[in-house]
């Protein structure tokens, strides 16, 4: 019952976001498709090569967009009234936050749900190799798993960090500059790259967002 | 009967500025507890501490016999609060701020809410962040009565309400204690609206509890009085001293708590006299026992 209630008023604040991620997710593949296919000179492999080569980024930028938005919005109108309304309800702050986390959570899978049902609808107009047939869904997990990463983090931010999140996030950022600079200037410039391999390649935990995402990754 | 609301030595600190000190309190229960004092005394960082919604740096809360933070949600749940301002979520309606709300009350009353909705009319599919702030106020009313709670701790209810609405919040808020036998703790600057429901009173300043006491002792318990040949030193004095003011070569004019007819003596025995006691109403009394806080604590520094 609680759970019903909380997920619901997230679909009402959300579902404009929702929807529009998840036409944008639709749209991503079909459109990127038929724009490179028609490049290519038809609806041949190497224009679904190709329209993956424009998508993926696309796909990552998008993953991480929604997921930031979605853990955002939220927490704002909460916060609007200094949380007083969930910390007056007869509920536990982690309980409260765990079921909000998990509404999202539900929600954030609309837009992957419309990626994996694009790319379906894209590869059908296309003769594709049987050794790519599952890529597609492959692609559609990677979008979901990244956008989760996303959200858990916004919202690990938002609800612990509480009003210092946006603060802290934008110190890190000044701080992870300020030390390249520092860095390069000291002729070590080489250490700032190794720390950002370190988050951004695999097995780093932000790998998702960058490697992986067009079909041949090189 | 144990007490519905119990607070021991409560500490709590913002910055430099603020702080609630050696805060201890006593509501009993089924009483109606007026929470006076003026604007920034602490009173809502109190009610906030009393709910579990900050934690307190020292002493001990303890709220329907749960011990607060840590059991806070147990407290809640029996608890109708109305903060003092709107706390509920701006883009749901009324209907579906109540559906909402009920999901995590058991004993939420749908025909009592439905009753309360008509009687404020508030209308089902208008949106909370368009109500007027009379219109927000009755809502965040009937949401706290429709829970059937026995304890009601409403923060400033009628702040910023015409004197029609507040009547009509009032009025419910009376029914409702007379039905249910509920506690009502209801803090507010208005004085005059807390004499006419509450039968004990708490007095903030400065972050202390400065006064608690019944509302009949605080309604007849301090006295302005012309005193003829005052006496220097006030040892031993039966009343509590909250200001004494020089009117002419001979006579002064104090004003004192718990005072009692036979108390005259005292003067007598101390070679004064006493020209006239004059009662005084609320307000002044309460602004006397703010002027007495504020004059015992810079003597105190």
């Amino acid at each position: 019952m609680m759970f019903a209630q909380i997920l619901w008023t997230q679909t009402k604040w959300t579902r404009a976001m929702v929807l529009g991620f998840a036409a944008l997710a639709f749209l991503m593949p079909v459109g990127g498709w038929n724009l490179m296919a028609s490049q290519a000179g038809g609806t041949s492999p190497e224009g679904f090569i190709m329209g993956f080569q424009l998508v993926g980024p696309l796909a990552a930028f998008i993953a991480c967009l929604s997921g930031f938005l979605m853990a955002a919005y939220p927490w704002s109108l909460d916060h609007a009234a200094n949380h007083v309304y969930p910390l007056s309800l007869p509920i536990t702050w982690p309980s409260y936050v765990t079921q909000r986390f998990v509404a999202g959570a539900i929600l954030l899978a609309i837009p992957a749900v419309a990626l994996l049902v694009g790319c379906l609808l894209a590869l059908s107009f296309i003769a594709l190799p049987p050794v790519l047939h599952a890529y597609p869904v492959g692609f559609a997990l990677r979008f979901f798993f990244a956008t989760l990463l996303a959200y858990s983090l916004s919202f690990a931010l938002q609800y612990l960090g509480g009003r210092r999140a946006a603060p802290l996030l934008l110190g890190a950022l000044i701080a992870f500059l300020v030390t390249g600079v520092v860095l390069q200037v000291l002729g070590l410039e080489g250490l700032q790259a190794a720390i950002a391999r370190l988050f951004l390649q695999w097995p780093g935990p932000f790998a998702i967002f960058v490697e992986g995402w067009r079909l041949v990754d090189v | 009967m144990t007490d519905a609301i119990r607070i021991r030595d409560l500490a709590w600190r913002a910055g430099r500025e603020f702080a609630i000190r050696d805060l201890s309190m006593t509501v009993p229960t089924g009483a109606i507890y007026g929470f006076l004092g003026p604007n920034g005394s602490g009173k809502t960082t109190t009610i906030r501490l009393m709910l579990g919604m900050i934690p307190p740096a020292d002493g001990t809360i303890e709220v329907l016999s749960h011990a607060i933070p840590r059991f806070c949600h147990r407290a809640l749940a029996r608890i109708g609060y109305v903060p003092e301002k709107l706390h509920l979520y701006g883009n749901l309606t009324v209907d579906e701020s109540i559906r909402f709300h009920r999901a995590f009350y058991e004993n939420f009353d749908n025909e009592e809410a439905e009753r309360l909705r008509r009687r404020f009319a508030l209308r089902e599919d208008q949106l909370v962040s368009r109500l007027s702030k009379g219109e927000a106020g009755k809502l965040m009313m009937m949401l706290a009565l429709s829970q059937r709670a026995e304890l009601l701790v409403l923060d400033e209810p009628t702040d910023g309400l015409d004197p029609v609405v507040r009547r009509e919040v009032l009025s419910a808020l009376v029914e409702y204690v007379d039905s249910k036998k509920a506690t009502v703790f209801i803090s507010s600057h208005l004085v005059h609206e807390q004499e006419r429901i509450c039968d004990w009173v708490g007095v903030m300043d400065g972050g202390r509890l400065i006064a608690e006491l019944p509302m009949q002792e605080f309604r007849s318990g301090i006295k302005r009085l012309r005193v003829s040949q005052a006496p220097a030193a006030r040892d031993a004095a039966p009343f509590a001293l909250l200001s004494r003011e020089e009117l002419t070569i001979h006579d002064e004019e104090w004003v004192v708590r718990g005072w009692q007819p036979e108390m005259r003596e005292w003067f007598q025995r101390a070679g004064a006299e006493i020209r006239e006691v004059q009662d005084l109403d609320l307000e002044e009394s309460f602004v006397e026992l703010l002027r007495g806080a504020r004059v015992n604590s810079q003597e105190v520094k």
